[in-house]
């Protein structure tokens, strides 16, 4: 039976040209948190952008052994911000505006809670982000001790320089912008679900920002505190002094930043998890299961930040070793739920889902490298390595870039009320997928024969030109995919078909009000029986019979 | 204690070796299994297939295996660990069980030079802005590094060995090391710890020479 499928309960139009856009004041205070999502979504793909270009420029100088274009200074510097600016200033934002924009969306909620802080946390956020930046307009450039900050090459002695100072209230006014985003949408999911929209009726991607939150919450506190101290301790007063203190502030670090590393990714597995579903057009498989995994894995985020310090000789080895290698069972139930969502589904390879796809295999990339350096004996000859470079872009960009944009073109047609081109879609999905594994792979191999990370040049003798130069290649082969991104962008403002309420057909209740969505959500909410809502309705109108059996009634 | 039978490098690429095969394993499986999916259920279908959202038996079966294979990586690890070359050094926040007949160098690191200082006989050798240091050691003898820096935290990397540790300024960490081979490593001990302007070139060379040459070497250089 092919009866027609139930319209969502969403505006009766089809398709609605986008409303006229919003004047440069309403942007910039509005309140409305799809439009401060918007903002900071934009904000982070700029530092994204900028980050990206410090490594071409570095992939560049590394293409051929010997110093060619840039002097030891400037590279510091370089990957400095390039470290800074991809996993401070674009990754945490980013997943923070995808929340922003789409939990109180799918929670059927009208509005967020306490509307000003995400404000106010994106403009600490910008601020904070441009004053890291504004050290390249200093006498001495920008900070150049690396992006974790290591006492003592990171105090006044060492690096005298106002770029160090700037890096350090940077990442304090930017960490505490994500802090006040994190804390709004964590108390919207508390205070503001619909009636119906029962704890385990979330879905899996309101989940995935609930562990999420939760880090957030445990983590962001120590990195204010540790700029402070930081900065108390270059300015004012001695704080870490020499011997002991120089590992308290590796600890201090590594407790916010270990937890950092999952709050970048985790939203993205809850996106990858729906997208699978909704274009399996199947329920996802193991929602329990996969909640309660997320939530251990929230739980084990914050034991596990020592394993940065194996080679310390000063923390417990074999405990963290323990901790960090435990990560894969949660990790496993993940791709468990992935592979078990797709079988016997009826699988559309649009783009989001392609983009998904390649979350799921390059992703476990990362995750399976992880395994090593959660084992100290690999980790001493591997740590601080380009064997650690490659392991960690492959969680951060094979995870967190991947994920970010299978989430990007999954929801940009609710974001603008067109669709991005599928062709230049799945050019960039292509080239991402080729460039990815041409940039990381040839660094496990350069990092296992000795090759050390924050390194300018290399000797010609040790042979490693080769695998470098199809390393730069593998960057240069990003560029053209980012740059078919802005194309695409740029060209679905006007030529973008109109997407309708629900162009992909999917489960959660953010497809169920028009594209973009009203200032206030929703005219009017589709009943909540399950973590798939439009889902259940579909099913119905497909098949009354079956709703009984099929959709569950939690 | 005896030198021990296996070196750090043997147990290292035992256990790599290991890991490497299960991680291979499991990408090619997953792999597979995600680009099968992908093109055995791909359709243009548009009803919604109603299958099982939800197995408790085989969901927690999967943990059940999987938890099984991180027991047995974390078993292999703690072997590791406690193996005689990993054991004769110090590792976290377990001291290193001290050999009587090792080969004592102080370690000094400072930017972005290596000094090495050998206690009995007084040699010492000292990088400069031109020419590498060259720490010479005895084959087939333990080796203890006892390391510190005078300004900020490096670490002493010798990809040969398959092994590093940190060095921090006001605090002493060691290494106990064997080297198997004689013969010269060029450029051999890094600096693995980002510490400024010239980390890139905090480098020292390696000469390991056979344990009667070795004595010769130490005893002109005491003379």
């Amino acid at each position: 039976m092919r009866a027609p499928t139930v319209p969502p309960p969403a505006p009766a139009a089809p398709a609605q040209p986008p409303p006229a856009r919003a004047s440069f004041v309403e942007r910039l205070a509005s309140t409305d948190h799809k439009r401060v999502g918007a903002m900071t979504l934009v904000t982070a793909l700029g530092f994204f952008f900028a980050g990206g270009l410090l490594a071409l420029l570095m992939r560049t100088e590394l293409a051929r052994s010997g110093l060619q274009i840039v002097d030891l200074e400037t590279y510091n510097q370089a990957f400095t911000m390039h470290g800074t600016s991809m996993i401070l200033l674009f990754a945490p934002p980013a997943v923070m505006a995808v929340g922003m924009y789409f939990v109180p969306l799918q929670i059927g909620a009208a509005d967020i809670v306490w509307p000003r802080l995400p404000l106010l946390g994106y403009w600490l956020y910008l601020g904070g982000g441009l004053t890291a930046w504004s050290g390249f307009l200093t006498e001495n450039g920008a900070a150049d001790f690396a992006w974790f900050a290591f006492l003592p090459l990171s105090d006044a002695s060492s690096s005298p320089w106002v770029g160090a100072d700037l890096w350090v209230i940077g990442v304090a006014l930017s960490q505490l912008g994500v802090l006040l985003m994190g804390s709004s949408i964590m108390a919207t999911i508390v205070r503001r679900r619909a009636p119906g929209m029962t704890l385990m009726r979330m879905p899996l991607f309101t989940w995935s920002m609930v562990a999420t939150l939760l880090m957030v919450l445990v983590a962001w506190p120590v990195v204010l505190a540790a700029m402070v101290l930081l900065f108390i301790d270059r300015n004012l007063a001695d704080v870490f002094t020499v011997g002991g203190g120089s590992v308290t502030y590796q600890n201090l670090f590594w407790f916010f930043a270990h937890p950092l590393v999952y709050v970048i990714f985790f939203p993205l597995v809850g996106a990858v998890g729906e997208i699978i579903a909704t274009f399996s057009r199947k329920r996802f498989f193991g929602f329990k299961v996969t909640v309660l995994s997320q939530l251990t894995f929230a739980a084990l985020s914050t034991s596990v930040w020592s394993h940065h310090m194996f080679t310390t000789q000063s923390v417990d080895n074999r405990f963290f070793s323990l901790t960090s290698t435990m990560i894969a069972v949660p990790a496993g139930v993940e791709y468990f739920a992935f592979l078990a969502t797709m079988w016997r589904g009826r699988i559309r390879l649009a783009t989001p889902m392609l983009f998904a796809l390649g979350f799921v295999i390059l992703f476990l990339i990362g995750g399976l490298s992880g395994v090593f350096v959660a084992s100290p004996p690999l980790d001493y000859h591997v740590h601080d390595t380009y064997v650690v470079i490659a392991h960690f872009h492959y969680t951060l960009f094979g995870g967190t870039v991947f994920g970010l944009f299978a989430a990007i073109y999954y929801w940009y047609p609710k974001i603008t009320g067109r669709r991005l081109g599928e062709a230049l879609g799945r050019w960039q999905c292509g080239l991402m997928f080729v460039g990815a594994l041409l940039t990381f792979v040839p660094m496990f191999f350069l990092g296992y024969a000795g090759m050390a990370r924050q390194i300018a040049d290399y000797e010609a003798f040790r042979g490693w030109d080769t695998l470098n130069t199809i390393a730069t290649i593998g960057a240069y082969t990003l560029l053209v995919a980012f740059v078919l991104f802005i194309v695409n962008v740029l060209r679905s403002r006007r030529l973008g078909a109109l997407a309708g309420a629900d162009p992909w057909e999917g489960q959660s209740l953010e497809w169920a009000t028009s594209s973009p969505p009203p200032r206030h959500n929703f005219d009017h909410l589709p009943p909540i029986r399950s973590y798939a809502p439009l889902l259940d309705l579909r099913i119905e109108g497909e098949d009354p019979q079956r709703t009984a059996g099929g959709a569950p009634a939690r | 204690m005896t030198l021990a039978a296996t070196t750090i490098r043997d147990e290292f690429e035992d256990v790599f070796t290991v890991y490497t095969w299960i991680a291979v394993g499991v990408f090619v499986l997953i792999t597979l299994l995600t680009v099968a999916f992908a093109l055995r259920y791909r359709s243009a279908a548009r009803d919604f297939p109603q299958v099982k959202h939800t197995s408790y038996p085989l969901e927690l079966g999967w943990i059940a295996l999987v938890a099984c294979v991180v027991g047995f990586l974390v078993y292999l690890t703690y072997g590791t660990m406690a193996s005689d070359p990993y054991r004769a050094t110090a590792q976290g926040g377990q001291p290193a069980e001290v050999d009587p007949d090792a080969v004592v160098i102080d370690v000094t690191a400072s930017r972005w030079n290596w000094r090495f200082a050998y206690r009995e006989s007084g040699i010492v050798e000292q990088g400069t802005g031109d020419a590498l240091p060259t720490l010479t050691v005895p084959e087939d003898r333990a080796v203890t590094l006892r390391m510190r820096s005078t300004d900020v935290i490096h670490a002493l990397w010798i990809p040969e060995i398959r092994f590093k540790q940190d060095v921090f300024p006001g605090l002493s960490t060691t290494m106990t090391i064997v080297f198997p081979d004689a013969g010269t490593i060029r450029e051999g001990g890094e600096c693995n710890q980002f510490c400024g302007l010239h980390h890139a070139t905090m480098d020292f060379d390696i000469e390991v020479l056979p344990a009667a040459e070795f004595d010769r070497w130490l005893a002109e250089g005491a003379a």
